[in-house]
């Protein structure tokens, strides 16, 4: 990724005003938000008045670990979602994985099986076919599981700003104060949308009191 | 080197102290004691300590009035330290870590597991770096290192096997023993053993604060047994004028109490029992409207203020101050905030009994509790029975002590050493600050300086095969 790409223009740089209420946008990727997380936008949301928008992967994410909360959070006011719904399951690098190790071996392995079924001179080779299949299966597993996973856990924090940044090339982030990465695939995100807004505070602390904080930074930038 | 030349030159110490002045950390009165006293007998002191961006950005407060009480012939160097586990700006992330952050995270425990188990470890290799060099211009005879951090024990030990210099390590604090569970802190094969092993198998001397201390890692270190002493923490003459010249306050007979706890309040402590005691202990009329003053810093970090102030029963705001809320009832606790270390005596004279609350087990002292002693005032024990600090406030006469931490046991030892306050005597203050007379700091280090002394200028150390005291 070119750096230059996200240097801010001059007008990127203009901060948000002082009178605007604070907003925040808090990235978090893991599949099942941690009570941490939830508890952060509650607070952010019902004690502080803060406008957050909350940037994950699902719905699901929060409503399979705490679906009472979600009912009551997701329509906040305050609240603005985006999420990838399924972009990264459909993203190439997944996707050529699946059709490349498991699917077009399985389709390939399934339909001899099923050869061997019904043709018969090819039925003594119906153990082995079935064997076979399942040994794909076995191995195309190990393979996803050890090998693929853990080299796309190395691409994954540039996939995912990737594949974020389209879902918040409409937002105006000029009334955006503060940018929190909850997670370690968060980093790249918020670091690239802190790269092109110099405005923002970026971080991966869960600061409460933001209002008086961004006061006392507004200060200081003042003096 | 001509013996005769080393002879007649000052002693030369390399002192691997992380905190010291300005950074206003718990352990940091014992670090500043040693080198003022080692200066104060002619030694050529140089401290490795803390950079100070880590001070500021990290720990978030410094105590610059405490880092003018550090002895000018003292030289103050700050190796570098990697703010990998503190960083949350994500601006100074380095351009690697932002695109490829599981990976340098990666990187990063691997160091940790392969090298040095701590996430101090890049400061002990800058120590290890800036003390060469200073060595390459004059040679150091000695180093003493100081933990936490730990690195500094193993920078000790590097640089004893680059230049033979002998070295000691001061356990300010224990490393594999957690002294809040009195269990070995580290499973068996964590590496943190191997190297607390490696680094005193080679010392020329290992110091602890407490004698129970000294005699668990005797028992794991038998072969070091003969190098190891206890140098208790003691308090700062220098800092605090001793009780008694002060008197008693008349009006006391006419004023609610003031009890008054004085150090950083930390989550290990019994803070809820403390808490509750003192709203029981103030539903008796000797201790009716008494207020309870807080002083100090809450945690040792810039978050966790407001969950501690919580645990207390008190609000605070984001600048730390007190939330006054009407509607919730007065339980007397007041947050004071920070104290420097120059201001603590006119506390100790403020508040007419002291409260020692302390965390962990049999193996704590504490180093407050030389102070509270050297005040001369009733002092009300909020601990676990059994603790090391115990055999320091034993013969203290006005010590009340519950022996456990039940509310109500606790409540009437507030409420007996309320009693006493009231009627206080200069006399008894004089006698009771006595007590404290054996344990200041300058009279406790006489032993190590002696040690060092010895070790210094190379004489043979003898092996009674008891522990040096």
């Amino acid at each position: 990724m070119n750096i230059d790409e996200y240097a801010a223009t001059k007008e990127q740089v203009q901060v948000a005003g002082v009178d605007a209420p604070l907003r925040v946008m808090i990235i978090s990727t893991v599949y099942q938000l941690k009570e941490r997380i939830r508890n952060y936008v509650r607070d952010l949301l019902e004690k502080e008045g803060i406008r957050v928008d909350l940037v994950f992967l699902g719905a699901k994410s929060w409503e399979e670990v705490d679906p009472e909360g979600w009912e009551q959070v997701r329509n906040h006011p305050l609240l603005t979602l985006y999420t990838l719904d399924g972009a990264e399951h459909r993203h190439p690098l997944r996707r050529v994985e699946r059709v490349i190790v498991l699917r077009a071996p399985e389709a390939v392995l399934s339909r001899a099986t099923r050869l061997t079924e019904r043709v018969g001179p090819l039925r003594p080779l119906q153990r082995p076919a079935k064997a076979l299949e399942n040994g794909h299966r076995r191995v195309a597993g190990a393979f996803h599981s050890r090998i693929y996973n853990k080299a796309y856990k190395l691409a994954r924090p540039s996939v995912l700003a990737k594949l974020f940044g389209r879902r918040l090339a409409d937002v105006d982030f000029r009334t955006v104060d503060r940018i929190v990465a909850t997670d370690v695939y968060a980093v790249t995100l918020g670091w690239r949308l802190a790269r092109k807004h110099p405005h923002l505070v970026a971080t991966t602390a869960l600061d409460r009191d933001l209002v008086a904080l961004h006061e006392q930074l507004r200060a200081r930038e003042d003096s | 080197m001509n013996s005769s030349r080393r002879d007649t030159r000052a002693p030369r110490i390399l002192y691997l102290a992380f905190y010291f002045p300005p950074s206003r950390a718990s352990g940091v009165y014992r670090a500043r004691a040693t080198a003022n006293h080692l200066a104060a007998r002619g030694w050529d002191v140089t401290v490795c300590a803390a950079p100070m961006s880590f001070l500021h950005d990290v720990i978030g407060s410094v105590d610059e009035e405490l880092a003018s009480t550090v002895d000018p012939r003292i030289t103050v160097e700050r190796p570098k330290l990697n703010h990998f586990a503190w960083e949350r700006d994500l601006r100074k992330y380095s351009a690697f870590r932002a695109r490829m952050p599981l990976v340098a995270q990666k990187l990063y425990q691997f160091n940790q597991r392969t090298l040095f188990p701590e996430n101090y470890a890049s400061w002990g290799r800058s120590a290890v770096a800036r003390g060469l060099r200073l060595h390459t211009k004059r040679r150091f005879d000695v180093v003493l290192a100081t933990g936490n951090p730990f690195a500094s024990f193993a920078a000790a030990w590097a640089f004893h096997r680059l230049t033979g210099v002998p070295y000691v390590v001061d356990y300010r604090d224990s490393w594999t023993l957690d002294l809040f569970n009195d269990q070995p802190a580290f499973p068996d094969d964590h590496p943190a053993w191997k190297w607390e092993r490696r680094v005193l198998r080679r010392a020329a001397g290992a110091v602890f604060v407490n004698e129970p201390l000294r005699r668990w890692h005797a028992e794991r270190y038998p072969d070091v047994a003969d190098r190891m002493m206890v140098v208790p923490n003691g308090w700062d003459a220098d800092l605090m004028s001793p009780a008694g010249e002060a008197g008693v306050d008349p009006g006391i007979t006419a004023r609610p109490l003031r009890f008054g706890y004085l150090g950083t309040l930390t989550n290990s402590q019994p803070v809820e029992e403390l808490a509750a005691a003192w709203i029981r202990a103030r539903t008796y009329p000797e201790l009716a409207d008494a207020e309870l003053n807080i002083h100090g810093h809450l945690g040792f970090f810039k978050g966790g203020r407001r969950d501690l102030a919580n645990r207390l029963g008190l609000d605070l705001d984001s600048d730390g101050q007190l939330i006054d809320d009407p509607t919730t009832p007065d339980l007397g606790i007041h947050y004071r905030g920070p104290v420097s270390k120059t201001e603590v005596a006119s506390v100790y004279e403020h508040n007419d009994v002291l409260v020692f609350l302390a965390g962990g087990g049999r193996y704590v002292t504490s180093g407050k509790i030389f102070e509270y002693m050297a005040s001369g005032k009733p002092i009300v024990s909020v601990h676990a029975p059994g603790i090391a600090a115990q055999d320091v406030l034993d013969g203290y006469p006005l010590w009340f002590n519950a022996d456990s931490l039940d509310v109500e046991a606790v409540a009437n030892s507030m409420v007996e050493a309320g009693k006493v306050a009231r009627g206080l005597t200069a006399e008894q203050r004089a006698v009771a600050s006595r007590h404290a007379q054996g344990y200041t700091r300058d009279t406790l280090l006489v032993a190590l300086e002696e040690r060092l002394r010895a070790i210094a200028g190379r004489e043979r150390i003898t092996v009674s095969g008891q522990p040096a005291r």
